[in-house]
């Protein structure tokens, strides 16, 4: 695979001296150089040591890759192109499937010194990983309204409002010389972004309402950012992991929306009380959202420099819930709020790939990102 | 914590189990400072502060901590969004009412404070609640008794709070099924639509959380409750359940073991 390590008289290379004649004075030494891996195939994201070897000794490396997604970096991460070692580091996965290919980098050294230059490049693999995808059965369940005697809430009461508990297998490259170690950088977790909210609660004559800037980044119970919750690392090839996910938006959090108005004597303009007896009393909750989900592995290491490019996209799917209901305060409690429920919107399975959209990897979420809004309303 | 385990094995008992020590009484200096509020032209508190210090407290649970016990709690609006899970049987306790007496639950470390609730009349009488968890975690030398406790506290018809039955019933998922059937039967005969419900949701929860070895009774059990139930929503609740336990048996890696309960479940959800 070596191009160039025969030596490059510097007087050749110039043209404005004769060439040497070891007759008449000693000729300088012949200058090579070849690299070396430090394994035969890479694995993905994970740095490969290259090492290149000059002679004479006292020049200079300038190193290039070319091919994919590889990059050359230091001991630190840091992108890298002199010294005598490198490292080659490579991740990409194809979103329509969410593998990760095998790549082949063609790397390649200069080696300058005083005598003349001489250049070696070798290809690298990066070795594919394939995953494999079960039980992607969605449960589609109900947005219910809850009453009690002081209000009224609206969330799922009987288990989840969404879930969902895919079971992703890692399968390596049979080339793969670190198994373990390569399963362990890849965790499996779901990401999922807020794409719409609405929540409102509507009095007599005030209106309560949550304002956020979507599309914005959701999370719940997460542990490891950016992850919606929890995430799990592959312990090994063929090694499977069931991710559970799942979602019960509430509006609003318990114990829920007061029957009478919040701002009831509140400021120098409070709502007007009865008669008539619809006056401080809640009339409508409007509440929806809508989101999109991806069943992600992502490659720790790659994540830890690329976070937008560390994920190789397992699964996805649109989903949405609406609940908006009238309110009738006159009524008893239990029969104060219509419609009870409805079932959320989405999908049978799990659908292949990122598909269209791509998700919000900000800081912001939306549980502490929402701020509350109230405002006088016409009397209704 | 995902939703159904919370709503299945998690409740008071829980932080009870967790705490050292548990005091409560009436509350001295108690205030209420309002932190934020609301954006728009009508502001409203959206968060704030609630602070007191116990007097005269009762130890429901281990020693009596020296010394003053002063705490505080924060709370905010219910209309934003909780920035953390909060565990579904708080609900109750989401908001301090002026008279309210305070709990609080002291954790291993010397002065740690794990929660203060506050503890009302009627469904929010957290106190009484307590002393019942700790009196039936007292007496009892083992789980089954614990459990035996809680089986008769639910059919003796004493009077409880809706999570006190709850727990009963969360008990009963550590016993074999011939050991609550005849519980859960009783408790499904009962006018409580929402005890009802817990109660299939629990036996559902059981199953596909692999708690009863045999899952024929159990699956038989939710069949027959579904047609003995009257009301259409409660019945349509039941129906929910119902889908958790055929989702858990089509997961494609137990299709043959789990062929019949689905076979079962399926025919009776969709009579």
């Amino acid at each position: 695979m070596s191009d160039g390590t025969k030596p490059t008289p510097t007087a050749s290379r110039s043209g404005g001296s004769p060439a040497c004649n070891p007759a008449i004075q000693p000729c300088p030494l012949a200058v090579t150089v070849s690299i070396t891996l430090s394994a035969a195939v890479a694995c993905p994201g994970h740095p490969l040591s290259i090492t290149a070897a000059g002679t004479p000794s006292g020049g200079t490396y300038s190193w290039t890759v070319s091919g994919g997604s590889a990059e050359l970096v230091d001991g630190s991460g840091a992108p890298a192109s002199s010294g005598p070692s490198v490292n080659l580091r490579s991740f990409k996965s194809d979103d329509a499937t969410g593998k990760i290919p095998e790549q082949i980098a063609r790397v390649g050294v200069t080696y300058t010194h005083p005598n003349g230059t001489a250049t070696d490049w070798k290809p690298v693999k990066t070795h594919q990983i394939e995953f494999a995808v079960t039980n992607k059965a969605i449960t589609s369940g109900f947005t219910e309204a809850r009453e009690t005697a002081t209000a009224v809430q609206l969330w799922s009461f009987h288990g989840a409002e969404m879930s969902t508990d895919p079971q992703v297998e890692i399968k390596l490259d049979a080339s793969c010389p670190r198994k373990v170690d390569c399963a362990a950088n890849h965790q499996v977790g779901w990401l999922q972004t807020m794409l719409t909210d609405a929540r409102q609660a509507r009095y007599s004559h005030t209106l309560v309402h949550v304002v956020v800037a979507t599309p914005i980044r959701d999370v719940w119970n997460a542990t490891v950012f950016p992850f919606y919750s929890t995430v799990t690392a592959f312990t090994g090839d063929r090694d499977k992991a069931t991710v559970h996910h799942e979602d019960s938006p509430s509006f609003p959090a318990s114990p829920g929306a007061p029957w009478t108005d919040p701002r009831a004597g509140i400021g120098a303009s409070p709502p007007p009380v009865p008669p008539p007896a619809t006056n401080l009393q809640l009339r409508s909750m409007n509440f929806s959202d809508t989101f999109t989900a991806w069943l992600v592995v992502q490659n720790i290491e790659w994540g830890a420099h690329h976070l937008a490019d560390s994920f190789a996209y397992q699964g996805h799917f649109d989903w949405s819930m609406q609940l908006n209901v009238t309110v009738d305060t006159t009524k008893t409690v239990g029969s104060r709020v219509s419609p009870k429920k409805n079932r959320i919107t989405a999908p049978a399975e799990i659908q292949s790939g990122k598909g269209g959209g791509t998700p919000n990897l900000a800081a912001p979420i939306f549980n502490t990102s929402a701020v509350l809004k109230v405002d006088p309303a016409a009397g209704i | 914590m995902n939703r159904l385990d919370e709503m299945f094995t998690t409740g008071p008992e829980t932080l009870v189990a967790l705490s050292r020590a548990i005091v409560a009484g009436p509350v001295s200096h108690y205030s209420k400072e309002v932190e934020e509020v609301s954006q728009g032209s009508a502001p409203i508190p959206v968060r704030w502060i609630i602070s007191g210090q116990l007097e005269h407290p009762e130890t429901l649970k281990g020693d009596v901590p020296e010394g003053l016990l002063r705490f505080s709690r924060e709370e905010q609006s219910p209309f934003l969004p909780a920035p953390e899970p909060v565990p579904t049987w708080e609900a109750a306790y989401a908001q301090w009412q002026r008279e309210d007496k305070a709990v609080v639950f002291l954790g291993k470390k010397p002065g740690e404070i794990l929660r203060v609730l506050p503890s009302g009349t009627g469904e929010r009488n957290l106190i009484s609640l307590v002393r019942l968890i700790v009196s039936i975690h007292k007496t009892a030398r083992n789980e089954d008794e614990e459990t035996a406790a809680w089986q008769r506290h639910l059919l003796s018809g004493a009077p409880s709070t809706a999570e006190g039955r709850r727990i009963a019933l969360r008990s009963l998922l550590t016993r074999h099924w011939s050991d609550v059937a005849s519980t859960l039967r009783e408790v499904m005969s009962r006018k409580d639509a929402e005890l009802r419900q817990y109660a299939y949701g629990i036996v559902a929860y059981g199953i596909v959380r692999d708690k009863w070895r045999d899952t024929a009774g159990p699956a038989e059990f939710l069949c027959t409750q579904l047609a003995n139930e009257t009301d259409a929503e409660v019945a349509g609740g039941y129906r929910q359940y119902i889908d958790l336990v055929l989702r858990f048996a089509s997961d494609e890696n137990f299709r043959e073991q789990r062929m019949a309960l689905r076979d079962q479940l399926q025919s009776c959800r969709d009579r």
